[in-house]
């Protein structure tokens, strides 16, 4: 039998290149996964761009959306590399990409820059970088790195794991950017899941987050403004006592929950919200757009956004399903969840199922960093979905 | 098929989906209504649009008053100190050096105590932000603010500034800021100077406008620092009152000692000192509040409560202030609520049962309502267990202040509700304010009486959360209480406005705004005139109005709030808004502007939009528009050529040059009062002295030239019209059938006190050898004493006497009330005498027929009676056009009123009045006894030997003219005069009608 042609890659770019870099197989690409991602950036775009318009009149929130294209055009190439990159060199440079961006995350207390009482950014004069959407990343590559041969079967298989999530999120807590490092709950579980945990220890650890977020309330262990927040969402989930709240602590939630309210099945129609129109909503180009989105597209069409959403989410999750390389169906899983938890925390947070905390939706929301994570994560879920390279791990040969 | 374990996560993912949906769905559908009206309340704006109030013209159309639109310089200290650098150097020091610093304490080193600061840099602040992060903040935001740099430059230079090891100074920052985005600023050098520019160009700002406003030097800075100290006040106020739950005024300098306030003093940077002026300032002003505000209208709501008509029910009404402190439950259960052992907390009225713990409660806790058993009030409950004394302890100063210190408060439960029975608005003011004291001491005792039994109580101290939570809410009260804007100068200068307007840049924290104000035409009419008073003033809406339409107030903002209305909400919105009062709205108080209130009252309007944004992109029409219905203007009968003519002369009578008889002491500083009408009733003139401001009064009098009052239609001393009235007394006698027109009555001498005098009975005449027996010509032409003395005895009754008076208008009302309720332009009419008519002696006819002693009326009750004389029907005074009533004939025959006519124009040709020969007038002369004459008054006068006056005098004169064709009827009065009218009156009689003015409204025709 021939093995040459195993030996020569078609696809790859060459020699130097070619040992990072290949051409994904067209026909076995994910083109529809593409199609609904590209529709939701679509739908980001145009209410961004709606956003951005008749700023000089409330003279709030002045929304850039120029800044927000090259934000993109940035992210674009970024994808591409995604999308190429090889499956091996990825697991290979796993430790090293988790490495950077534990490095990143490390230097923030050092060489950050703090605005509005939190130090999360690394100004790069051109562009503000922000390591904890990296380190999101950084965990799924390193996670499916270490649980590819890991099936935790035993407590010692669980400590590595864990300890490569802990460390990140000892740092970013300390920034403090309670919402990422939230997202990255979900994430980890998530994985630990896909890697073979057994599901009662997972809803075990699940049991045991909401415990210790609980005794975090409770003893006080959170910062003041945070406990506040919980405090907020408490005693606003009912409209009545969010609007007899609504000039307090719970003005962001108010604001977020009229914008949706007043949408109603069908919408105010494109840039005609009272978000857009009376800018009182705080972020409403980032943490708050599926307000604005719920109020101007409505039920209906929000509902629909929300559907391609999770349409999307479930598509790469299927796609992971069919990898049969562990470490790229961890990733791709992986980076599923990572949209899952900034989709469903995102709503619930504006829907008023969590309380506040700031979180973009990938894909929609404006922010430098976010967009390029998420179309690196795109182009990595996709790439990775139509490699093929062969392993000969119990995986190949396993259909759990 | 999905395996490897992802099937659960896209169920999870669904499950999330749906949730997320429905949780959607729930917001979207089910509370969309609840929701679009929040959203539409967010977007909309509205607004009442106030109606111009009516102009009160002078007749012939001259503006009187009107309401006009007035600047007003108005200033915002948060703006101030962030944008102005006198401000940002002070605040700036102040967080560096944790201390107060004053505004500007020399104004030379201003610009280098800047440059110095920024000379700090970041690494200085981040060692200072490693002890109170706050003001390393603070310190940075200054010093950023201070560079005065671009928007760009700013921004970068906030990033450079953030890098705590950054050792370069913030002048090098910026530097390096203007550099990165090419600002026109380039270098260290430049920057400094720019920095120096701007704070020697906001020295010469204020110093120009404190020079435009008219200020003393220095005092602006002065009085922008006390806005600031006042800031800080009230955000002391109210983190303090976050921390500790009740207002810092409740609590006696004692109490409030016991406490820890260093996190206070630390976070606003405070000396001891600092925080005792604070704390006796919020006392102080907390203690007025509750008097002046929270007492007052208590009393007013326990008045118009329907359910109770006793004292009780300002108990009910005031005991919540006290209880409640304003809502906090805390300060009403403590101290006696959970500090009590064993003790549940009593409930918040109303409602209170009675408690078994009652005798341990203060009786603001423990009102009791009237049950089965016992059949108490609170009244009475408040002094069966209270009831002390009332010591008063730090209210002492503030109940003198309000004028409680010459009331006695009640001494039982039955006198309280005796008091209450009154119904006085002032005794009802008073009980509540002796009420609120005698509470407010009550519990600060027993505050200060259980912080002494435990002073470790956590409900009585400052709890580190709720302290922390104050220290969280700082910046927020900062803000709140910076942004208060409080009026600087009313009605600036074109200077100031322009100065403001103009360079808004130069000037941050000063605003000009316009004001509707009522402003008067003192071009018209001179300030001093006190036909002011008749004018009247307007008020703005008061507390008892407030409170009567307080439902219809509520059922306004909710209709507001609406987003979405039926045609009946809009339908009812509209009568609102027209219907209710604004806060700031006008209401006639007194005088025209009450009397004329609904023609000059408008209908507000009202405005509803959406924001700006969106009606520049829809260039749409507001969602409602009702524009204002402006008032009606009123014109007065008031001539202003006569009104001034009349002033003029009464104000600046010509001495007489009479060589026998002269009182030129009056002359000199004349009071008195001169009034002119037309035969129809409508004032034409009705001037007064002195005017305000006046001359000093004439020493020895009776003190009357010290006051400007209004003297026309009021009176304030006793004014018997004398003379004048005599024809009215023979007019009636001719009618009854009292006297015959030929009939002669005698005038001789007889036996009096031991000598002969010329009169009757009782009665002197005024001629010393008597004038022998005259008929009723000869003796109105003479004003013969005697005669009418008799006529006196004729009319037989005080009832008589009575009918007489009220026939010509006597003791009755002029009619300038007319459709008024109550007397909006004040006036006083009545004869106080009058009252016991029933009683008259022979003595007092005899004089009243004399028009003397019970007989007393104002100018404009003369000149009524004279105009009704003159044509034969009584007018109904009016001081509005088109508000004269129909008068009202006389019930005197053609025949009886021309004899007396005839005989009043024969008194201008040969009789005591012959000064006014040649002016066609008919006229009647008066001199009314008035007061005892001293020496020293009689000092003051000229008169032969051995006619000294026996008494001080009113004197009058009373007519019309022309004599045949009545055009103008006049009166003139001079007030406690040392001669009779013929040498005062009559004097100061010709100078008017002489006057130009007068002589032109004659030509005119009396038009």
């Amino acid at each position: 039998m021939k093995l040459s042609h195993l030996r020569r890659d078609p696809n790859a770019f060459g020699p130097g290149a070619g040992r990072w870099l290949r051409a994904p197989r067209w026909r076995e690409f994910d083109w529809h996964v593409l199609a609904i991602a590209l529709v939701i950036f679509a739908v980001g775009l145009l209410f961004i761009q709606a956003l951005s318009g008749d700023q000089h009149l409330s003279g709030r929130q002045k929304i850039d959306f120029n800044g927000h294209v090259k934000k993109v055009l940035v992210a674009v190439p970024c994808f591409l590399f995604a999308l190429y990159i090889r499956p091996r060199w990825l697991r290979q440079n796993a430790w090293l990409l988790y490495g950077l961006c534990f490095t990143l995350i490390a230097l923030v207390p050092f060489i950050g820059v703090e605005r509005n009482n939190a130090r999360r950014w690394i100004d790069l004069r051109v562009y503000d970088l922000q390591p904890s959407e990296l380190v999101k990343l950084g965990v799924i590559l390193i996670l499916a790195r270490v649980l590819q041969s890991n099936r935790l079967r035993s407590f010692a298989d669980w400590r590595l794991p864990l300890l490569l999530v802990f460390l990140p999120v000892v740092f970013i807590l300390k920034q403090p950017d309670l919402g990422t490092a939230m997202t990255l709950v979900p994430i980890t579980l998530g994985m630990l899941y896909l890697a073979g945990a057994p599901a009662k220890t997972i809803v075990k650890l699940v049991l045991g987050s909401v415990l210790l977020g609980f005794s975090a309330y409770q003893f006080e262990w959170i910062e003041g403004y945070q406990a506040e927040r919980i405090d907020t969402w408490l005693s606003s989930y009912e409209a009545e006592e969010l609007i007899e709240n609504k000039h307090g602590a719970a003005f962001h939630a108010y604001q977020a929950r009229t914008a949706i309210g007043n949408g109603h099945l069908f919408g105010t129609g494109l840039g005609e919200g009272v978000s857009s129109r009376v800018r009182s909503l705080p972020e409403l180009d980032s943490d708050s757009v599926l307000a604005v989105i719920l109020e101007e597209a409505g039920l209906i069409g929000g509902g629909a956004l929300l559907l391609a959403y999770a349409l999307f989410i479930i598509l790469i999750f299927v796609s992971a399903s069919d990898m049969r390389d562990r470490f790229a169906r961890l990733v791709v899983g992986g980076i599923g969840l990572y949209f899952a938890a900034h989709l469903f925390i995102h709503c619930g947070v504006n829907l008023g199922l969590l309380p506040m905390t700031g979180l973009p939706l990938p894909l929609v929301s404006t922010g430098g960093t976010s967009l390029l994570m998420s179309l690196t994560a795109i182009g990595l879920a996709l790439g990775l979905s139509s490699h093929y390279e062969r392993t000969l791990d119990e995986d190949s040969f396993k259909r759990y | 098929m999905i395996g490897r374990r992802f099937g659960p996560l896209i169920v999870l993912v669904g499950l999330g989906a749906a949730l997320v949906l429905i949780r959607a769905a729930r917001i979207q559908v089910t509370e969309h209504e609840t929701w679009a009206r929040e959203a539409a309340n967010l977007e909309r704006s509205s607004r009442r649009l106030p109606y111009h109030r009516g102009k009160i013209l002078a007749r012939g159309g001259e503006v009187l008053v009107e309401d006009e639109e007035r600047y007003l310089v108005s200033f915002e200290w948060r703006a101030f100190r962030r944008e102005n650098p006198i401000g940002q150097v002070a605040l700036a020091s102040s967080a560096w050096t944790g201390a107060a610093v004053d505004l500007l304490s020399d104004p030379d080193q201003l610009a280098e105590r800047a440059i110095e600061l920024l000379e700090l840099s970041p690494a200085d602040l981040a060692v200072l932000a490693g002890t109170d992060r706050a003001r390393a903040g603070d310190v940075a935001f200054y010093l950023r603010r201070l560079t005065g740099l671009s928007e760009r430059a700013d921004g970068r230079l906030r990033q450079l500034i953030a890098e705590r090891e950054e050792t370069r100074s913030v002048l090098s920052l910026a530097e390096i800021a203007c550099n990165e985005v090419r600002s026109e600023l380039r270098g260290e050098d430049a920057i400094r100077e720019h920095v120096r520019a701007r704070c020697w160009a906001s020295l010469y700002d204020l110093d120009q406008l404190e020079l435009s406003l008219g200020r003393e030097r220095g005092a602006l800075l002065e009085e922008l620092a006390r806005r600031g100290r006042e800031v800080e006040d009230g955000v002391a106020s109210r983190m303090f009152r976050r921390a500790a739950g009740v207002p810092a005024g409740r609590l006696e300098p004692r109490a409030l000692a016991a406490w820890d306030l260093s996190w206070l003093q630390r976070a606003l940077r405070w000396s001891d000192e600092r925080l005792r002026q604070w704390h006796a300032a919020t006392r102080r002003g907390w203690q007025e509040y509750m008097l002046t505000r929270i007492a007052p209208s208590a009393a007013l709501e326990a008045r118009l409560s329907a359910e109770e008509t006793t004292i009780d029910a300002l108990l009910w009404m005031l005991a919540p202030s006290i209880a409640t402190s304003e809502g906090s439950q805390r300060a009403a259960l403590l101290p006696w609520g959970e500090a009590l052992a064993g003790a549940t907390p009593p409930a918040l009225f109303d409602g209170a049962p009675l408690s078994s713990a009652k005798g341990t409660l203060p009786s603001f806790l423990a009102l009791s309502k009237n049950d089965q058993e016992g059949a108490w009030s609170p009244t009475q409950d408040l002094f069966l267990h209270g009831g002390e004394a009332l010591e008063l302890g730090g209210w002492g100063p503030l109940w003198d202040a309000v004028g409680l210190s010459d009331w006695e408060p009640p001494a039982s439960a039955y006198e309280a509700f005796n008091r209450w029975e009154r119904e006085s608005s002032m005794e009802d003011r008073r009980l509540a304010q002796w009420l609120l004291v005698y509470w407010a001491r009550e519990w600060e005792r027993g505050w200060l009486m259980h912080q002494a039994l435990d002073p470790g109580a956590p409900l009585l101290g400052l709890t580190e959360d709720r302290v922390e939570a104050a220290l969280d809410d700082q910046d927020y009260f900062l803000v709140e209480q910076g942004r208060r804007v409080r009026a600087l100068e009313r009605s600036p200068s074109y200077e100031v406005v322009y100065l403001l307007s103009r360079y808004p840049e130069r000037f941050k924290g000063f605003q000009v705004e316009t004001q509707t104000q009522r402003t008067s035409n003192e071009g018209a009419l001179s300030e001093d005139d006190p036909l002011w008073r008749v004018i009247g003033d307007a008020r703005r809406t008061n507390l008892k109005e407030i409170l009567v339409h307080r439902g219809g107030f509520e059922e306004l903002r909710s209709l507001r709030q609406q987003a979405l209305r039926s045609e009946n909400d809009e339908f009812e919105l509209r009568q609102l808004v027209e219907s209710l009062p604004r806060y700031d709205e006008l209401h006639g108080a007194d005088g025209v502007e009450r009397l004329m209130d609904e023609d000059l009252t408008g209908r507000n309007g009202y405005l509803e939009y959406e924001s700006l944004a969106e009606l520049v992109r829809r260039g749409g029409a507001p969602v409602l528009d009702w524009r204002p219905e402006h008032g009606s203007d009123v014109e007065l009968t008031i001539d202003l050529d006569l009104q001034r003519a009349a002033s003029e002369t009464i104000n600046f009578p010509e001495p007489t040059g009479d060589t026998r008889f002269q009182d030129e002491a009056w002359f000199s500083s004349p009071t008195g009062a001169i009034c002119l009408l037309n035969p129809a009733g409508e004032v034409l003139a009705a001037a007064s002295a002195p005017r305000l401001g006046g001359r000093s009064p004439i020493p020895y009098r009776d003190g009357q030239g010290a006051f400007a009052y209004e003297r026309t239609l009021r009176r304030y001393t006793a004014l018997p019209v004398g003379s004048v009235f005599k024809p009215f007394a023979a007019l009636w006698c001719l009618e009854q059938g009292h006297l015959s027109e030929d009939e002669g009555l005698a005038c001789v001498h007889r036996e009096r006190r031991g000598a002969r005098f010329p009169g009757y009975r009782s009665v002197d005449c005024h001629s010393s050898r008597g004038h022998g027996r005259l008929n009723l010509t000869a003796a109105l032409r003479v004003s013969c004493n005697a005669y009418f003395a008799q006529l006196g005895d004729r009319l037989g009754t005080g009832a008589a006497l009575v009918e007489c008076a009220h026939t010509f208008g006597f003791d009755m009302p002029t009619g300038v009330n007319a459709h008024a309720e109550g007397q909006a332009i004040p006036e006083d009419f009545e004869s106080p005498s009058f009252r016991r008519a029933d009683s008259f002696t022979d003595v007092e006819l005899q004089r009243g027929a004399n028009g003397l002693m019970v007989l007393e009326g104002t100018p404009l009750q003369v000149a009524r009676a004279y105009a009704g004389l003159a044509t034969g029907t009584l007018p109904e005074l009016s001081f509005v056009r088109d508000g004269v009533a129909e008068g009202a004939p006389l019930p005197i025959s053609a025949d009886h009123l021309a004899v007396v006519q005839g005989a009043l124009k024969e008194v201008a040709r040969t009789g005591s009045a012959k000064l006014l020969k040649g002016l066609d007038v008919a006229v009647k002369t008066g001199s009314a006894d008035y007061a005892k004459m001293t020496p020293e008054v009689a000092a003051q006068l000229k008169f032969p030997a051995g006619s000294e006056p026996a008494r001080r005098k009113h004197t009058w004169v009373a007519g019309w003219t022309p004599a045949d064709d009545p055009e103008l009827i006049f009166v003139v009065y001079l007030h406690d005069v040392g001669v009779t009218s013929s040498h005062s009156a009559v004097f100061v009689a010709r100078q008017l009608l002489s006057r130009p003015e007068v002589r032109a409204h004659l030509e005119r025709g009396g038009s």
